[in-house]
This record gives C-alpha cells, sequence and structure tokens, in this order.
C-alpha cells in the first residue's frame, strides 16, 4: 500500500512539474511576458503606488518612466493588447498578489469595454490571461463569458494552445521575454514611429472638428457596465483608488462621443474621477506627428499625455512622495538623457517689471517666453489687461524674431528669399483670457532679439502704438 | 462522443467516479453503464440511439424465445427474423444507395434510361459492430452454444457497452455478457494498465494516425497531381495511420473496459509484421475476422466441401468482408484482392515448391512483400473514387517527376520527419510487445523509470498530438 502511494505521489509531482515546465516553454513570445516578469521583478524591490491598465491605449499612451518623474511616485503599467474589460479585473486581481498600490488607473475605450467576440480579439485575451496563471472560480467564471467549454483547454493551457508549434519552441529556455529594440519602461511600449501621410491628411482637423453626439439608446451595456463595476469594486476593496481615462485617439473626435459620456456618468456614479484625454489635446499640445497611427501615440505624444496625466494626479490624488529612496533613483537615473530627447524641453526666459508700452492702454509688465522642440510660446502679461481687453479685436500681434549670427541659417524660406534677418509671424489677439499668448514654430533655437508691435486688424497700414523689442534672450 | 475530446475528458472521469462508487450493487451498476453508454452514444445523434434500443429489444426477445423453443424449423424462423431485422437495419442505413447506384448503372448499362438519385440517409455511427454483436448472440443461442441471458438490463448493456460500442472490437456474447453478472472489486493495478493501454492508444491515434492523416488526405483527395513517389509515400503513411487509427481505438477501448473491470478481446497484434496475408488476418482486426469465420465461412461449409469450395468460401467472406467496411466498389475490391491472396496462399501453402517464411532473410522478405501488398491492397480501400484507385495503381511506379518538398504534400519538414520517427517507434514496439509484452516489461522496471515512462507517455500526446478545435478527428472505422 504504501509503495503504491509513493509511486502515485511520485507520478503526480512529475506530472505537475512538467506540466508546469511545458507551459512555460509553450508560452507565446512575446513583450507582454517582459511586462510581467519585469513587474513581478519590481514589486520585489519596491512597492507601486500607481498601477495601469487596459489595452495598447494605455501601454501605448501612460509612460511610468515620464509620470514618476513628472508626479514623483512609483508607477507601471500592465496595460495589454485589446484587453478587455471584463479581463482586466483579472489582471488587477492578480497584480494584487505581488502589490498593493495606491492608485489603479484603468484605460477605457468603447472597444475594450465589450466582450471580445472575434477569433482575433479572444486570442489577444490570452496574453494576459497567461499571467493570471490560477484556477480559481473567478476566472472560470469571466472565461467562460467568452470563451466556450472547447476553448478552456487552450485558454488555460499554453502547452494546450501552442502544441502544434512544437517544432519552434526552444524546450530548454524558460524565458519566453522577447527582445525590444524600441522604448520600454515598466510596462510601456513606444516608438518613435509618426503617422502615415495619408493618415495626416485625414485627420489634419482633429482638434478643431467638433465631435458628433447622437444618442440611440444606451451605448454602454448593463453588462458592460457591471465589469467595469466589478473592476471599482476590487479596487476600493483593497483600499486603491481608481482613476478611469480614456486615451487619445484621432479617430475620436470623428466619432459618435456619446459613448464618453456615458462613461463619464457610470464613473461619477461609481465615486471616481474620469479624464478622456480626447477632450485636452490643445493642453497637452498634441500634434499630427505625435501619434504613431491613429489609435495611438507614439514616444513624443506618450510623453505629453504621461505629463498631463501626471499633473493630474499631482492635482487630484496624495500620493506620497518616492523621489528620495534610492530604488527611485536607480530606475529613474537615465530620465534627463530621455527627457532631452523625446520631451519637449521647456526651456523658459522670463522679463519682469518692465513696463514696456505697446499702446497708451496696454503695458506689458512681463514677458515669459518658453522654448521647446518645436515652438516658441510667448506669453505677455499685461499691468491692466481687463481693461485692454475689450480692444483686442482691433489688432494683430507682428513679430519679428532675430536669430543670434550662429542661427542664421535657420531662418525660414521667406525670410531667407525676401532677405529678412528675422523671421516674421502674425496673430490674432480675439479670444485672450488673462495675458496676451501666442506661439510660433521655428527652427531657430537661439533668440537675439524678439521685437512685437500692433497694427490694424484688417491688414498692415503701419504700426499702431510702440513696437517693443526683448534683447539679450538667454533660456533656462 | 469521440475518445480524443474534451467532452469525452470531462465525461471519462465523473462517469469513472460513479461507476465505482455504485459498482458494489450489480442492478445499479448496470443500469448506470447503460444509461452512461446511452450518454454516450447519444452525444453524437440521440435519435440513432432509437436503433439500438431496438436491436437490443429485438434481439433480447428473440433469445428469450429460442430458449425456450425446441421445434427446429420455429427457431430456423426466429433467428432469420433476428437476421433480417438487423442486416435489414444495417442494409438500408449503409447500403440503400450502394444498391441504388448499382442498380440504375447496371440498367443503364444494359440499354435502359433511369436517372440516378440517392436517398438522404445518415449512417449511424457504429451500426456495423452493434448488429453483428447482437447478431452473434442469437446466432450462438440458436446453436446452444450459449443460454440465453434472462437479465434484460445486462444484455442492453452488452449491446451498448460504450468503451467498444462503435468501433468494436466485436465481443461474443459467450465473452463479455457473463461479465455484466459478476461484481468487480477495484484493481488499483487494472487501472494503472488499462489507463496505460489508454495512452497507447491515443499516442497511436493522436501522435500517428492524425499527422499522418494530413499528408495522405492531401495527396488522396488529388492524386493526379502527384508523382509515383508521393503516391507511394501517401499509401505507406495511410498503412500506418489505418492501423494506428483503428488499433488505438481498439487499446482505448479494452484500456477503458478494463479500468471497469471488464476485459475485451485483443483485436490487433503486431499485423505489420505478418509474413502472409493469411497470417495478417490473423492479427488485424482479430475480432472481425473471427467474427467472419464463425459466422460466415463455417455456416458456408468451410473447409469441409473440398479444396475448390474451400478456396470459394474463403472468396466471399473476404469480398463480405470488403462491403461490410463499405458501401463502394472499392472496398469490394480491397476485400477481393485479400480474397484471392489468401486463396493462392492456401493453394500453394502445401506445395514443395513454398519457401520457408522462417528464417531471417526469407523472413524479412516475406513481411516486406505482405505489407507491399496489403498497402497496395489499401490503395483501393482509401480512395474517393474507383478512378482514382486506377489512376493510383497505374502511376505508383511512375517516378518521373520529381518529389515535392514534404510543404506541396501537406505536412511542414519537421512533422514529416517526426511522422517518419513514430513510425519507426511503432514497429519496434510492436516488435518487443509481440514477443514480450511491452507493458510487463514496463511493468518490472523500477518505479522512478516506470513513472518516467508514463510522463513521457502523456506528454508526447500533449506535445506531438494533432488535436485542438479544428482537429479533432474521427476514427477512421467510424464510418463502417
Amino acid at each position: 500500500m504504501m509503495k503504491k502511494i509513493i509511486s502515485i505521489s511520485f507520478l503526480g509531482v512529475l506530472i505537475l512539474l512538467t506540466y508546469n515546465y511545458l507551459n512555460k516553454v509553450f508560452l507565446t513570445e512575446h513583450h507582454y511576458i517582459n511586462t510581467t516578469e519585469s513587474f513581478k521583478e519590481l514589486t520585489k524591490e519596491s512597492n507601486i503606488d500607481v498601477l495601469i491598465f487596459g489595452s495598447s491605449r494605455a501601454y501605448r499612451t501612460f509612460n511610468p518612466f515620464v509620470i514618476d518623474y513628472y508626479s514623483n511616485t512609483l508607477s507601471f503599467n500592465l496595460g495589454s493588447d485589446a484587453l478587455s474589460v471584463p479581463f482586466t479585473s483579472l489582471v488587477l486581481e492578480q497584480s494584487l498578489k505581488y502589490n498593493k498600490p495606491k492608485l489603479v488607473i484603468f484605460e477605457i475605450h468603447a472597444n475594450t469595454i465589450k466582450y471580445p467576440n472575434t477569433e482575433e480579439a479572444k486570442g489577444f485575451q490570452l496574453r494576459a490571461l497567461d499571467f493570471v496563471n490560477d484556477l480559481s472560480i473567478g476566472k472560470f467564471k469571466q472565461t467562460n463569458k467568452a470563451y466556450n467549454f472547447k476553448e478552456f483547454m487552450s485558454v488555460y493551457s499554453p502547452l494546450f494552445r501552442n502544441h502544434a508549434k512544437w517544432y519552434e519552441v526552444d524546450f530548454l529556455n524558460l524565458s519566453r521575454t522577447v527582445e525590444i529594440k524600441e522604448h520600454f519602461h515598466r510596462g510601456f511600449f513606444g516608438t518613435e514611429m509618426e503617422i502615415s501621410q495619408t493618415d495626416k491628411e485625414k485627420f489634419k482637423d482633429f482638434k478643431s472638428v467638433t465631435p458628433k453626439r447622437v444618442q440611440k439608446g444606451k451605448i454602454i451595456k448593463e453588462d458592460e457596465i457591471k465589469e467595469v463595476e466589478r473592476f471599482v469594486t476590487i479596487a476600493k476593496k483593497n483600499g486603491i483608488e481608481v482613476l478611469i481615462v480614456s486615451a487619445p485617439s484621432l479617430r475620436t473626435p470623428f466619432e459618435n462621443n456619446v459613448f464618453f459620456d456615458e462613461l463619464s456618468g457610470i464613473c461619477k456614479l461609481l465615486g471616481i474621477n474620469y479624464l478622456n484625454f480626447n477632450d485636452h489635446f490643445s493642453e497637452m499640445d498634441l500634434q499630427l506627428n505625435d501619434f504613431q497611427d491613429p489609435g495611438h501615440l507614439n514616444i513624443f505624444g506618450s510623453s505629453k499625455a504621461s505629463i498631463y496625466l501626471a499633473d493630474f494626479i499631482n492635482k487630484n490624488y496624495k500620493l506620497s512622495d518616492r523621489t528620495t529612496e534610492f530604488f527611485w533613483k536607480e530606475i529613474n537615473q537615465d530620465f534627463e538623457i530621455f527627457e532631452s530627447l523625446y520631451i519637449d524641453s521647456n526651456d523658459s526666459y522670463f522679463l519682469s517689471k518692465q513696463k514696456l508700452e505697446i499702446k497708451s492702454e496696454a503695458i506689458v509688465n512681463s514677458i515669459k517666453i518658453i522654448r521647446n522642440r518645436r515652438k516658441h510660446l510667448i506669453s505677455l502679461y499685461l499691468i491692466d489687461f481687463e481693461n485692454f481687453k475689450s480692444e483686442l479685436d482691433k489688432y494683430k500681434m507682428g513679430v519679428h524674431i532675430f536669430p543670434v549670427e550662429k542661427d542664421m541659417p535657420l531662418l525660414n524660406a521667406r525670410s531667407k528669399s525676401e532677405g529678412w534677418k528675422f523671421e516674421l509671424a502674425d496673430f490674432y489677439l480675439k479670444g485672450q483670457s488673462d495675458s496676451i499668448y501666442f506661439e510660433f514654430n521655428s527652427s531657430i533655437r537661439n533668440i537675439d532679439r524678439i521685437e512685437m508691435f500692433l497694427y490694424d486688424e484688417s491688414g498692415f497700414k503701419g504700426v499702431i502704438g510702440n513696437k517693443i523689442a526683448v534683447k539679450n534672450i538667454v533660456f533656462e | 462522443m469521440l475518445f480524443n475530446s474534451l467532452d469525452f475528458a470531462v465525461f471519462f472521469p465523473i462517469f469513472f467516479l460513479l461507476y465505482w462508487l455504485v459498482a458494489k450493487n450489480l442492478e445499479l451498476r448496470n443500469v448506470f453503464l447503460l444509461l452512461s453508454s446511452y450518454v454516450f452514444y447519444a452525444w453524437w445523434d440521440w435519435r440513432f440511439l432509437f436503433l439500438i434500443i431496438f436491436s437490443s429489444i429485438l434481439d433480447y426477445v428473440i433469445g428469450q424465445k429460442l430458449g425456450k423453443l425446441k421445434n427446429k424449423r420455429r427457431r430456423k424462423g426466429l433467428l432469420l427474423i433476428s437476421l433480417l431485422s438487423n442486416l435489414g437495419l444495417l442494409a438500408y442505413f449503409k447500403y440503400a444507395n450502394f444498391f441504388i447506384d448499382s442498380f440504375v448503372n447496371s440498367f443503364n448499362f444494359f440499354g435502359g434510361s433511369l436517372d440516378s438519385f440517392s436517398l438522404n440517409i445518415i449512417l449511424p455511427v457504429g451500426i456495423s459492430f452493434y448488429t453483428f454483436q447482437t447478431m452473434s448472440y442469437t446466432i450462438d443461442i440458436y446453436r446452444n452454444k450459449i443460454t440465453p441471458t434472462k437479465n434484460w438490463i445486462s444484455f442492453f448493456a452488452f449491446v451498448a457497452f460504450f468503451p467498444q460500442l462503435v468501433a468494436g472490437p466485436i465481443e461474443r456474447a459467450s465473452h463479455l455478457l457473463p461479465q455484466f453478472s459478476k461484481v468487480y472489486k477495484f484493481k488499483y493495478s487494472a487501472l494503472k494498465s488499462g489507463l496505460l493501454l489508454v495512452a497507447f492508444g491515443l499516442f497511436k491515434k493522436m501522435v500517428i494516425a492524425d499527422r499522418l492523416a494530413i499528408l495522405v488526405n492531401q495527396v488522396y483527395s488529388d492524386p493526379t497531381a502527384h508523382s509515383g513517389q508521393e503516391l507511394i509515400i501517401a499509401t505507406v503513411f495511410f498503412a500506418f495511420q489505418i492501423y494506428c487509427d483503428f488499433s488505438g481505438y481498439s487499446d482505448i477501448a479494452i484500456g477503458l473496459a478494463r479500468t471497469m473491470g471488464f476485459d475485451l478481446m485483443k483485436n490487433f497484434n503486431a499485423p505489420y509484421f505478418s509474413k502472409s496475408i493469411t497470417e495478417f488476418w490473423r492479427r488485424w482486426h482479430i475480432s472481425l475476422s473471427t467474427w467472419f469465420r464463425d459466422y460466415v465461412y463455417i455456416p458456408l461449409g468451410g473447409s469441409k466441401n473440398g479444396t475448390y469450395k474451400t478456396y470459394l468460401n474463403l472468396f466471399i467472406v473476404f469480398v463480405v468482408s470488403g462491403l461490410w467496411h463499405g458501401a463502394a466498389i472499392t472496398f469490394i475490391i480491397w476485400g477481393a484482392i485479400h480474397g484471392i491472396i489468401i486463396v493462392l496462399e492456401k493453394a500453394f501453402s502445401n506445395n514443395e515448391l513454398t519457401i520457408k517464411r522462417s528464417g531471417l532473410i526469407s523472413g524479412t522478405f516475406f513481411m516486406l512483400f505482405t505489407f507491399t501488398m496489403v498497402s497496395v491492397a489499401w490503395v483501393f480501400f482509401r480512395v474517393n473514387s474507383f478512378s482514382d484507385s486506377i489512376y493510383i495503381v497505374k502511376n505508383l511506379l511512375n517516378f518521373n517527376q520529381e518529389i515535392n518538398t514534404y510543404y506541396h504534400l501537406g505536412l511542414a519538414t519537421y512533422e514529416f520527419k517526426l511522422a517518419l520517427i513514430v513510425i519507426v517507434l511503432l514497429l519496434i514496439f510492436d516488435f518487443i510487445h509481440k514477443k514480450y509484452n511491452a507493458l510487463r516489461l514496463l511493468n518490472k522496471t523500477n518505479f522512478v523509470i516506470r513513472n518516467v515512462a508514463y510522463v513521457v507517455i502523456i506528454f508526447s500526446i500533449l506535445i506531438f498530438g494533432v488535436y485542438g478545435d479544428e482537429n479533432v478527428s474521427e476514427f477512421i472505422y467510424f464510418q463502417f
């Protein structure tokens, strides 16, 4: 009897060990394995305060490297391809086994809120479900909503799923991570690629178009709402705050935006914040070339969105400052190099207490010039702006930007052809709220002098008032 | 339900646990076994369950009457009712369209003018197997070889016993029916050896047969697109495919029955090591060949009415056997080829010129020769049409074209190499098993080696098996 028990136990252990081993070697090689492995490693070192969930829009948009630097926190992005809401709850539950964050950010858009119903979408979920490698009833219930009985073995076991590709498997290699040549920062996966010229043309009005809002019954179904609730409940039960976001997409302004209104309403009912990045294209200063494709930002765009998110976190959540920790410093030590390469560097120049009279009733007290990778942003602060505000409609502002000698070759084509030693820009002033603000694109990096003047809104008939000049501009 | 399906993987463990819970109570166990067998069959198509029930009622009632009657004429009449009913069902479901086609073609051949038509009939899975099994019951009672059972549940369970219901082995009532009257105690050793047989069967089916089927299906779907070499490869592969498919099913059936305490007859015994066709039929589908021997060959007179009548009887048995396998002229030709070779072997068996087949060289030669003949005959078994078979036979030795890439034959290079490796492994296994009983050898090794071997078998199936949603293929013999 004892012999039999030993033999059966030995066989059982052998089967389990082999099954586990094979499930590892048969895992599909994919960057999400890099994500989850890196997550597990990181959580061994320190607690992650902000966890980001969602689909590729999440992992293409929110870069923990940037978020951490701008909000002094420690974050990680667990976004996975086409990950739908019902399965995100499972990923959240699994992640809680390793780490308890203080805030979870959940990216939702119209496609991911639905249950996956195509072969492709079902396949994508498996990348995340491989991370949720348990046999819980919760996982069974959730998977049962999207997969049929015959698909279960493949859902649960990479060995069953991928056995037909046995000849591609390296049976001695347990690591199924992939070599990533692009940007990979704590689950964020970014590319420097830019949107195609065709798409640029197609979506060129993305900032000016007014999104449609056509209400034809509820867009978000009851069971989909329950799945969002499920995610929020799990988080709240664990004392975690929830922020739901919708990542920027060039398609959004051209689609029916009622979805976002409904999602916002759901968040209100659940007592959590909702941030739709599609409403803030201008604040983020998103341009067409910040997108890698119409649905996803590239490394430049994601940096802008991540800074915006960091700012939102700073304003709305009280997270502890992690910057003093050695570990934080260690993992963020290369950020400045990254910043100089991929984030618009906001060099600034500030001139105060000047009393420059551009017109008798418009006296400029201070001037702020911000220079970033692509443009210059200029703000003129008037002593009594409210008094001048009513006249703004009458004028346009002309600006001459004189480069230093070494930047002369950077003058634009028009200036070169005209033989000017400056670049000319002009702006309507109407609609300004608390200062005169304008921005211009220029390749000039180092400015010797900027001259500004007002002229008649209908066309240049001579300078109205005085031409003011700012010299010796040294950016900091 | 297919043995290599997820449905069965769920069904059997539940069945197994409940079975051993009720195993002590004979009546309850048999009722449970019967209902489970019906569920197993109904999973495919519940409507055809009524055919099994009809067959079971008919032969049970006739069996009871035969047991009581002494009058020879009446007994014969009852037997005829049983045979005609069972064969009638078989004829209608399996051969109706074949007979209609044959009639129309013959009529037209002799100058008539009839439009061809066919009936929309679904062939009930396993009908050829369970009708033969129930017929053997009434025939054996008629011959006074067995007495009729008084327990209808046992009889119904015997007819529908799920491990062998759809593809055999075709059991005799004298062997299997009494086993339904015994109470079994759970035996660990029986469970172990039964599951091991199941694993071997699944390996043969999923790793070998279904892999070879990819290439075979590709080539046989359009033989005219392939060279002689490719047709040979496909034909040899089919020889191993059908062997692994069918013997794999038998292994699973025998293994499953063993885990329940039942003993089913051996159906295959290394047939490709046969040195003659006569020997081949002693090793191939043993339950069917012995059935034909007992219920067709012997009633025809067997070898008692002189040499030529014996040859004729043998030939008839094999033609009928061909027809049993399928309602098509190609199956009849397949049976006829075997019949002719067996008659020739019989005719020359006592000839002084006959070379001894027992030496190493001559033995190997005859083994290869027999395999070649069997394989050529398989062409007729596998083809989709008579014209395809003629094309293949004509072109088997046409090596004008260059052999194409393995991809062209439907298998990736690695898959092709694996197919060759597993065929070699199968032959080695059969060779050892024929001489020493490989399972017993494995049982004698120390428990570490033994358990590692179990794990290797299990995971070889999971890794190299052809399965998945679209890949669960039916056993070839389900169609017969």
